[in-house]
């Protein structure tokens, strides 16, 4: 945009006079912007029971047949979702859609955003890289997430396109230098300049390698070439932000980048999410990317979040919460409450940190509003309904409305269950938020193939503006 | 292009790249049209299938077509019993149209599809073109780029700066059950670079950190800036540690120009480490290059260099370079066929219990029966019994390390053998070296994978345990095997025919069809096998799954954790199957009783072993092969052979050929 309106004003200025050109440039200051929209995906491992976030006083029924379309508030929320509580205006409960055709056995990875079998890795292109091409950006995707494994990254919820994973960075501190150095003053400012050098050095060694190949091994090596170019121009469109960056960047404890795996100690997993929600508001408040998918204990690497019971608060004995063994029922005990009702605990300690980044948002104004108004939180767990899922049922949770391009807010929605009339899937609310941006589109990703008397395609009719 | 039409000509067939069109419109357009055209024209598509518009190349999707048109007719499935028929010599005509057309896109050079250059692809090369008649000489690859792989990675980074620890993992690897180290699989971009531009950082702080032990590297971080030949002598360090030789005059200048670039914008202690980072993140120190070099031979083929053999080797064998080999290369030792066989047997020749001299070797068993796989498919314990995938993979592997100690009749003894360890593995035992020793101490009732009692009760000197004839035989018949290649709640004989189809029969399936909804139907008191048949009877269903099916079903004798059974749904279980539709004529219409007998079939079949060769050859050559490696393939089949099945002497045959040694460079077309 802005090289483009560097060219216009330079045409302008050798074509016509001084006065055409004030007027170009009135022009272009006046033209209305699109209004802005973000999405935060925030995908939990192992599972949201539906069951556990259903709301005070709305009935529960097992197999319902018909909509059920009502408003949240007056309804209080149960444990794990009371950290939303205050936004409960803004909250959108959907419960009902199903995602049978991902049918995974602890974790759905790549399927969960994408609907597809799971086992298909990843086969297309995820919902959250679909709104990413959309909504742009520059850094059009941003992949954070906690992971109890000593990992820095991992690839494992989203895609651009088939085999093409895009990575979630698991290391908060290492995700701070990664996004906010052209914001950071005195030597760090200087390493970013001499960053610039580097790649446009690096570039140009590659081109001379290059020159020594044919085929399909330079087309190879092209990739890497890419590579260089691309995020040497990213460093010249940082390096002109770098004020707004500065203002935003977040101040990240480098202790939380210490990930050690423990069973006896604390795992610090809660503090890393709140880094990284941290990281997630800045990039957004800084105008780096419009969409962050955050995985807390996400995909086939770990099932869910483990921690010990003194970082939930739970008094009693301190002791190891392994995702794996909460996720096994109601026979075992973990200080002294049974396995599911931690899980709702450590849901809820991974709300309380979502609830930080929307208070984030909300303090920025935009617009007539704040941030948080053109932003959207899809809130969904990768493993659907439960530890051992079927999928039959995949509870989301979304906050926001995207500036009002979705019929979203204090409003709990329940389809009709699984093969009758009216039921949908969870692709049908992926290509509602498709929709919202702009991109009309019939089926996204694979279709329940047990649901073939029904029909799958199009987004969901109750949420289209 | 060119280079596609130069090595055609280079080869002894004196095929042409372009299509036979005359041919197609003389022998197959009649045929199509009097035979075919009926049912599968633009109108009727039967089966969804029009052969209309079929035009007479092997690209872009008419490959399959065309691969299926040859499968129907050479197994007299089309046309339809009760239409008209061909008579022999017509079919057989437009067969060797098809086969003629399709071994074009399997000379060296080809413009083939992408997805051929994958390992999942490699049996579409024609098998009896590659075992039939020899070739004048070996066509090689072209000169490549084969990106590190993690393991190499994850070998020799760390190394670099006093073992580094958290570096990133940039490099990713696919999933799945085919071989994962190709070389036209993995590309580094922007996803990839960025964590490895982190981590090049990273070392590059080591290596100049105090407790550094390169000097040179040292001062060019101290108070005061590096002189000139502070500068130079740090670049020549770095190169040799980093990238393992000396710097070129130019690249000298080139990066002492862009150190003092770096200074100048970010002071000498920020040019040092992005001088650093950039001599880390060269191409060359994270791609293998096998480029070749010297003159081109008679057929425009030229040699590694001996230190591009040294790594080729090297990275064959193990994840990190072997001093060895790369001392051989800089003493002129690895410039002949025989150099490279003796250094390689005597790398192989290991007597160790544990056979881990040689890691890529074992590797290459993981892979290619992908029964590490077990550990990833999840299952509840079934009653009265546990279900541990560590213990069962760990137990396998005692029998292959033993079965690679060996030496001998290597692929047939992994695929009869009934002698298998419970929790018996080869370990370090303190002051007494590697010994076979109890794997878990909380085993019990572990052994019930095995269908062992519950009072059985582990005993060191009884391992490897020796199982009753008919009950198993072979990896194969293995818990792991089976618990890998099984679903989460029930056998899978689709994926275990699957399997023995393609890497012992060396045929191929076609992907699932993305809009078939894979599912065997639910239904008490009847046999899983009996529920499989009720999915995939279908015709259309049928047309692959008849190659898959009647192999995996013999697997029913044993339940989805590999245990033994005799009954299941409550009914009798039937094992029998069959091998058809291979177009080997001795094993064409064989029936088996069940697993062991299919193994006993299948082992002492010659053909099954140049499939297994063919393998290997992926697998150590990272690409598949190509009509241009028949010799190579033969030769290597041969070594097997002779040396009574040795496994190790296949290897040496392999790396000692011109496909490994060799690359065959592009050239000019003559016109």
């Amino acid at each position: 945009m802005n090289l483009k309106r560097r060219d216009f004003l330079k045409a302008g200025s050798l074509g016509a006079g001084g006065l055409m050109l004030t007027q170009f440039v009135n022009q272009l200051e006046a033209a209305p912007k699109a209004k802005p929209a973000r999405v935060l995906f925030f995908v939990q491992g192992n599972g949201v029971y539906p069951r556990d976030v259903q709301p005070a006083g709305i009935e529960f029924p097992k197999t319902p047949t018909k909509l059920e379309d009502r408003p949240l508030d007056g309804h209080a929320m149960s444990l794990s979702l009371e950290p939303l509580a205050p936004w409960v205006k803004k909250m959108t409960m959907i419960h009902g859609l199903s995602g049978r055709v991902a049918r995974g056995s602890h974790n759905m990875g790549f399927a969960a955003l994408g609907c597809w079998p799971m086992k298909k890795k990843a086969y297309g292109e995820t919902i959250d890289a679909a709104m990413a091409r959309k909504l742009g950006g520059i850094y059009p995707h941003i992949g954070l997430g906690v992971s109890n494994k000593a990992m820095s990254m991992t690839y494992n919820l989203t895609s651009m396109t088939r085999g093409k994973a895009l990575p979630t960075l698991l290391n908060p501190v290492q995700a701070y230098e990664r996004f906010f150095a052209a914001g950071a003053a005195g030597a760090a400012r200087k390493n970013f300049d001499v960053d610039t050098n580097l790649l446009d050095f690096l570039a140009d060694d590659v081109k001379r390698l290059q020159k020594q190949l044919d085929g399909s091994e330079r087309e190879k090596l092209g990739r890497y070439l890419e590579a260089f170019e691309s995020m040497s121009n990213r460093q010249g469109k940082l390096a002109a932000m770098s004020k707004q960056i500065a203002a935003a960047a977040p101040k990240i404890d480098p202790k939380t980048g210490q990930i050690t795996e423990t069973k006896t100690g604390r795992t610090g997993v809660f503090e890393r999410l709140e880094a990284q929600f941290e990281n997630a508001a800045s990039a957004m408040v800084a105008g780096l990317t419009n969409v962050v998918t955050m995985s807390a204990g996400a995909g086939p690497d770990r099932i869910g979040i483990s921690c010990m019971a003194s970082e939930l608060g739970l008094k009693g004995d301190d002791g190891y919460i392994g995702a794996h063994a909460i996720g096994h029922g109601n026979y075992q005990q973990f200080a002294g409450i049974p396995g599911p009702d931690c899980h709702a605990h450590i849901r809820r300690r991974c709300l309380e940190q979502l609830a930080k980044f929307i208070r984030r948002l909300e303090a920025v104004p935009e617009g007539d509003g704040t941030m948080m108004d053109n932003t959207l939180i899809v809130y969904l767990s990768d493993s659907a309904e439960g530890h051992h899922p079927v999928c039959h049922e995949w509870p989301f949770i979304l906050i926001g409305d995207l500036g009002g391009r979705l019929k979203l807010g204090n409003r709990y929605l329940r389809y009709p269950w699984y093969g009758n009339q009216g039921h949908r899937t969870i692709a049908n609310l992926y290509l509602s938020l498709l929709q919202a941006v702009g991109e009309q589109r019939d089926t996204f990703g694979v279709a329940d193939f047990g649901l073939a008397d029904l029909d799958q395609s199009g987004p969901l009719a109750e949420l289209v503006v | 292009m060119k280079r596609a039409i130069f090595s055609i000509l280079l080869n002894g067939l004196a095929l042409q790249a372009a299509p036979d069109e005359a041919g197609f419109r003389k022998t197959v357009v009649p045929f199509l049209e009097s035979y075919c055209l009926n049912c599968h024209d633009n109108e009727t598509q039967e089966g969804k299938l029009s052969l209309e518009d079929i035009r007479p190349t092997m690209t872009e999707g008419a490959l399959e077509t065309w691969r299926l048109v040859q499968e129907q007719l050479q197994f007299a499935d089309m046309p339809p019993a009760k239409k008209q028929q061909p008579n022999p010599a017509e079919r057989a005509a437009v067969l060797a149209w098809i086969r003629g057309e399709l071994l074009k896109t399997q000379e060296p050079g080809a413009l083939a599809e992408e997805k051929l250059t994958q390992p999942q692809f490699g049996n579409y090369v024609d098998h009896a073109a590659l075992f039939g008649q020899r070739r004048s000489h070996v066509t090689p690859a072209p000169p490549r780029l084969w990106r590190l792989r993690p393991a190499i990675y994850n070998a020799t980074m760390p190394r670099l700066g006093e073992r580094i620890t958290g570096l990133a993992n940039g490099l990713n690897q696919n999933d799945g059950s085919n071989f994962k180290d190709f070389s036209a699989g993995y590309f580094l971009d922007e996803a990839a670079t960025a964590p490895l531009l982190g981590n090049a950082k990273k070392i590059a702080e080591a290596l100049t950190a105090p407790t550094s032990k390169d000097r040179p590297l040292k001062v060019l971080v101290t108070e005061t800036p590096p002189t000139q030949q502070q500068v130079t002598d740090g670049i020549q360090t770095a190169f040799r540690k980093i990238v393992g030789r000396a710097p070129t005059a130019e690249e000298q200048e080139r990066f002492g120009a862009f150190h003092k670039a770096s200074s100048n914008t970010g002071g000498h202690v920020a040019g040092a480490k992005a001088l650093l980072t950039a001599i880390l993140l060269q191409p060359e120190v994270l791609y293998r290059m096998e480029l070749g070099t010297g003159e081109p031979d008679e057929h425009g083929r030229v040699r590694l260099s001996s230190r591009e053999t040294a790594y080729a080797l090297s990275y064959a064998l193990d994840d990190r370079p072997v001093d060895r080999l790369l001392v051989a290369a800089d003493e002129g030792k690895l410039n002949t066929a025989a150099e490279v066989a003796a250094e390689v047997r005597a790398r192989l020749a290991d007597e160790s219990l544990a056979q881990d001299r040689n890691p890529r070797v074992l590797q290459f068993f993981r892979e290619y029966f992908h029964y590490p796989f077990a550990r990833e498919v999840f299952k509840d314990a079934p009653e009265g019994g546990v279900h541990r995938p560590d213990l069962l993979v760990a137990d396998l592997e005692t029998t292959v390390r033993d079965a690679l100690r060996t030496d001998r009749e290597v692929l047939a003894t992994l695929l009869t053998t009934r002698r298998f360890y419970v929790n018996a593995n080869y370990k370090s035992v303190k002051n007494k070296g590697v010994q076979l020793v109890q794997g878990h101490n909380k085993w019990w009732p572990y052994q019930t994978a095995f269908n062992l009692p519950p009072d059985w009760r582990w005993n060191l000197t009884e391992q490897p345990l020796e199982f009753p004839k008919g009950e198993r035989a072979g990896v194969l018949t293995h818990p792991a095997w089976l618990a890998a290649w099984s679903g989460n709640f029930e056998n899978h004989p689709v994926q275990r025919g699957k399997w023995i189809r393609t890497h012992l029969l060396g045929g191929t399936v076609p992907d699932v069809p993305i809009g078939v909804d894979a599912r065997v139907p639910e239904a008490e008191h009847v046999t899983f096998r009996n529920r499989l048949k009720q999915a995939t009877n279908a015709a259309e269903c049928w047309r692959c799954h008849r190659k898959m099916d009647p192999l995996g079903v013999t697997f029913e004798r044993f339940d989805h954790y590999g245990r033994f059974q005799r009954r299941d749904a409550g009914q009798p279980v039937d094992t029998t199957g069959w091998i058809d539709r291979t177009g080997i004529r001795e094993l064409d219409g064989t029936r088996v009783q069940g697993p062991a007998e299919l193994m006993a079939v299948l082992a002492e079949s010659p053909y099954v072993e140049q499939v297994f060769v063919r393998h290997a050859f992926r697998y150590f050559m990272g690409r598949n092969e190509t009509l241009g490696d028949a010799n190579t393939l033969q030769d290597a089949h041969k070594a097997y052979q002779s040396s009574g099945g040795s496994f190790r002497a296949l290897v040496e045959s392999l790396l000692a050929s011109d496909s490994f040694l060799m690359r065959q460079l592009p050239q000019q077309s003559k016109d």
